[in-house]
């Protein structure tokens, strides 16, 4: 996570207000529509925010320094998924068979057809070394793109985009299939394929599912760091 | 008593991440800070038996109000407008897919090799109650 730089410009102070207030207000809307994915509060106050910002047209340093005090409580709140994971520890182990072989199957199939399709529609190589880490969850992904000289802003950027597109189609695909009531397959789902955005999301849902996605998210972080550079490194010489 | 019961849970979530940059440090694998803290905070718990109640009620509020968290993080994405300009279609398409299939593939593959009904028990649910009623 970037550090917390405690800005003193009071239009910084601003802008931090501005995406508190909007989330407040997202979230009555999220009661208001209690399943609606547009109603989801990420969505909602990104939304209204980045839509400010731009009648605004405030500058994006302003924008940065204002959110950096919301965006520092990513890592704590992060560490306590160690919670749901504690609780449900006696579940995560009694599926641990099928858990592993899923989780490293999505993981190297994310990664695959990602880079397949780009190739396939003719993306340059720094694009392609931006998506490869792109299911994993920021921290992380930035951390192999400065391994793998990967262009660091596009990396985050599409890490975040990612989670946003799991959770918008997420839920249209999982109730055509008809999976919308297996809480751990979803939640294993969030967790690797949409990283920390689909694991919050998870977890707005139920305990249980948020449980499995941060255990998808922790394992498919770990694997991905230590396996993705190397075989980059060797794919792209 | 709720004051000070939530200020020890934020002293001790402090005090994990204070450890875990400084393991992020000293270790040399790519593991971020929030992962250590993760792994630190999950031994506390294996260590003592249960989840103090005084983080349990910190944690909870935190991964409650994640999404908040995430906002920032979005609004960067307006910072890129250019670089996805580059290579917009193929990149989009590229994201869309792979997503689409990371999560049949884990979800199907899950279920496959799991084909106990694992929707149903709420009953293994230590808690078994939504997020959303537990922590008011």
């Amino acid at each position: 996570m970037s550090p917390v730089s405690f800005s003193l410009d009071p239009s910084a102070l601003v802008w931090t207000g501005v995406i508190f207030v909007t989330y407040l207000a997202a979230l009555r809307l999220r009661q208001i529509f209690p399943r609606s994915v547009w109603a989801s509060p990420i969505i909602t106050t990104s939304a209204v925010v980045a839509l400010v910002a731009l009648i605004a047209a405030a500058p994006l340093d302003t924008l940065d320094a204002g959110g950096s005090v919301w965006m520092a409580l990513l890592v704590p709140a992060t560490m306590a998924m160690a919670i749901p994971l504690y609780d449900h520890r006696h579940l995560l182990k009694q599926h641990a068979r099928a858990i592993m072989p899923a989780l490293i199957m999505g993981s190297v199939s994310a990664v695959a057809s990602a880079l397949g399709v780009a190739l396939l529609l003719g993306a340059a190589q720094p694009s392609l070394l931006a998506l490869a880490p792109k299911s994993v969850t920021t921290p992380i992904a930035v951390g192999i793109g400065l391994e793998t000289n990967a262009p660091i802003g596009l990396v985050a950027c599409l890490v975040i985009v990612t989670g946003l597109i799991g959770i918008i189609l997420g839920p249209v695909l999982f109730r055509r299939l008809k999976w919308h009531n297996d809480d751990a397959a979803q939640g294993l789902a969030y967790g690797l394929a949409a990283h920390a955005i689909g694991t919050a999301e998870a977890w707005q849902k139920s305990s249980r599912m948020g449980s499995f996605a941060a255990l998808a998210l922790g394992v498919n972080g770990l694997l991905t760091g230590l396996i993705l550079p190397t075989l980059l490194a060797w794919l792209f010489p | 008593m709720m004051g000070l019961q939530a200020l020890r849970g934020c002293a001790v979530l402090a005090g994990c991440w204070v450890l875990a940059i400084a393991l992020r440090e000293w270790v040399p694998l790519p593991i971020p800070v929030p992962l250590w803290g993760m792994a630190l905070l999950f031994a506390l718990f294996l260590i003592l038996g249960r989840v103090p109640a005084d983080i349990r009620l910190v944690g909870e509020f935190l991964l409650h109000h994640m999404p908040l968290f995430f906002v920032p993080a979005i609004l960067g994405v307006l910072a890129y407008q250019d670089l996805l300009r580059l290579d917009g279609v193929a990149l989009s398409v590229a994201l869309v897919v792979s997503t689409l299939i990371g999560l049949i593939v884990t979800a199907g593959l899950f279920r496959f090799l799991d084909p106990r009904p694992s929707a149903d028990p709420r009953a293994s649910d230590p808690r078994a109650s939504d997020p959303r009623e537990s922590d008011q």
